[in-house]
């Protein structure tokens, strides 16, 4: 009697709980989008500069995660499974920049990438330059978001037992093509997940942004320029044009997901 | 032929010491004792998935001490058998070999036929480890590493599929390196007997 008691008092407990992270994850954006309503929603939508700043964020966002999976799988890979000195200072390494606010990545990337630095010296004859322009805007959205991918990605990879590659090899696979055909496909929704996750953050990025790239305007630099100068309610169908889209993407990238194998 | 000198594999605390033995071509080495004393680690290390410390390994008179897994012409077959579960159990089968003509009498041999179009998940253990074997045996290796293989097989089939299985091994010029607890494999007539006890193998017969 009294362990089916606080059995129900336990259950009760999460629900409510888990019921109040759930509401307070939803209620602020869903505040916003109905704040927006329908009409400036559709307004937002007939904004110009509001969908150029959507587009541009969803596009460096896009790129600045094909940059990550392309780097980060072998780096992924090489955590999970090669045992090496100095693993673990590479990992810090690499968590660092979840840590550290964000606008302090962008003023560093401004010292180690900016018009002064060596990079900046490198990249300004080919025209190119990190400070306002699309490309600071991948390397701020990079910076801060590929740590997500990597150690997600890192984290599907280990769940792969290396027998089945040492399998793959005796039946006459190399490394590169037994991870291709045996690895790879079954850490996939992993990765996926760990895709979707550096670009959702990638999308949201306005700390670095700001500072190493206030022209062109990405969609969160645009909300918050229009906050500091028409105030609050001139910001709302912006940001739920923002919403909308981030929404829409996400729901069709885990529609798309495949069941898991066992 | 397999032959092993001085062999010496560590793991995580664990040495597998100086292991010399020779099995002679298309003959059948048993490798027996107890859990833990580095049986796998033996046969992973011959099938170069696992690094080795020193010592040497000829397979049919081939060096392959220094050889990537992929050119050493061994098939392994573990225990759990290890399917690829994100395949078929016939693009399991055919994973190794372009040879539609083997894939067929191994199919036929190790009575998976039933089996072909069925996702890995459904099958039983026993099944599980028919199919890993039929998808070594396709690879047609020189130098076959079974360990338990029949494990997970009733005792009827066991003995059946233990006999095609070390005939098709003859047959095609395959050498044979057999772990198992199973008493009746361990007296094989003709096989070389092998203990491997706390990292240190030793040639009983």
């Amino acid at each position: 009697m009294t362990s089916s008691l606080s059995r129900v008092l336990l259950t009760a407990i999460a629900t409510l709980l888990g019921s109040l992270l759930l509401l307070s994850l939803v209620l602020p954006t869903g505040t916003l989008v109905a704040g927006a309503g329908l009409t400036g929603i559709a307004g937002a939508f007939a904004d110009r500069e509001v969908l150029q700043a959507i587009g541009l964020t969803l596009l460096c966002a896009t790129l600045a995660t094909l940059l990550a999976v392309i780097g980060g799988i072998p780096v992924a890979y090489l955590l999970a499974r090669v045992p090496f000195r100095g693993r673990a200072l590479l990992e810090a390494l690499l968590e660092l920049p979840l840590v550290i606010p964000h606008p302090v990545i962008g003023m560093a990337l401004l010292l180690a990438m900016g018009r002064e630095s060596a990079v900046g010296r490198l990249l300004a004859p080919a025209g190119l330059s990190i400070v306002n322009s699309p490309l600071g805007i991948v390397v701020a959205m990079l910076v801060v978001s590929a740590p997500l991918f990597i150690l997600g990605a890192r984290e599907s990879i280990a769940r792969v037992d290396a027998r089945l590659e040492a399998v793959a090899r005796t039946l006459g696979d190399d490394r590169v093509t037994a991870i291709r055909r045996v690895t790879l496909p079954l850490a996939r929704n992993g990765i996926v997940n760990a895709g979707t996750t550096m670009w959702a953050r990638a999308t949201s990025e306005f700390g670095a942004i700001v500072i190493v790239t206030y022209h062109p305007r990405v969609a969160s630099v645009l909300a918050y320029d229009r906050y500091v100068t028409y105030g609050l309610s001139s910001v709302l169908p912006v940001a739920a044009a923002l919403v909308c889209v981030a929404l829409a993407v996400l729901v069709v990238i885990r529609m798309a997901r495949r069941p898991e194998r066992v | 032929m397999i032959h092993v000198a001085a062999l010496t594999v560590r793991v995580a605390g664990f040495t597998l010491d100086g292991a010399t033995f020779r099995v002679p071509a298309r003959g059948v080495g048993v490798v027996t004792g107890p859990t833990g004393g580095g049986k796998t680690t033996l046969l992973e290390t011959i099938a170069g998935v696992r690094p080795l410390g020193s010592g040497s390994i000829m397979l049919h008179d081939r060096d392959v001490t220094q050889m990537a897994p992929e050119q050493r012409g061994v098939g392994l077959v573990y225990q759990q058998a290890w399917l690829f579960p994100h395949l078929t159990v016939r693009q399991n089968v055919e994973y190794g070999t372009r040879d539609a003509a083997v894939v067929r009498e191994l199919v036929d041999l190790l009575r998976v036929g039933p089996l072909l179009q069925k996702p890995v998940s459904t099958l039983s253990g026993g099944e599980r480890q028919l199919v890993a074997l039929a998808r070594a045996l396709a690879r047609a290796p020189r130098t076959l590493l079974l360990d338990e293989p029949f494990a997970a097989m009733d005792s009827a089939l066991r003995g059946d599929m233990r006999a095609a299985v070390l005939a098709w091994a003859v047959a095609h010029d395959m050498t044979t390196l057999l772990v198992t607890h199973d008493a009746s494999e361990a007296a094989l007539p003709g096989s070389v007997q092998l203990r491997v006890e706390r990292g240190l193998v030793a040639t009983v017969s």
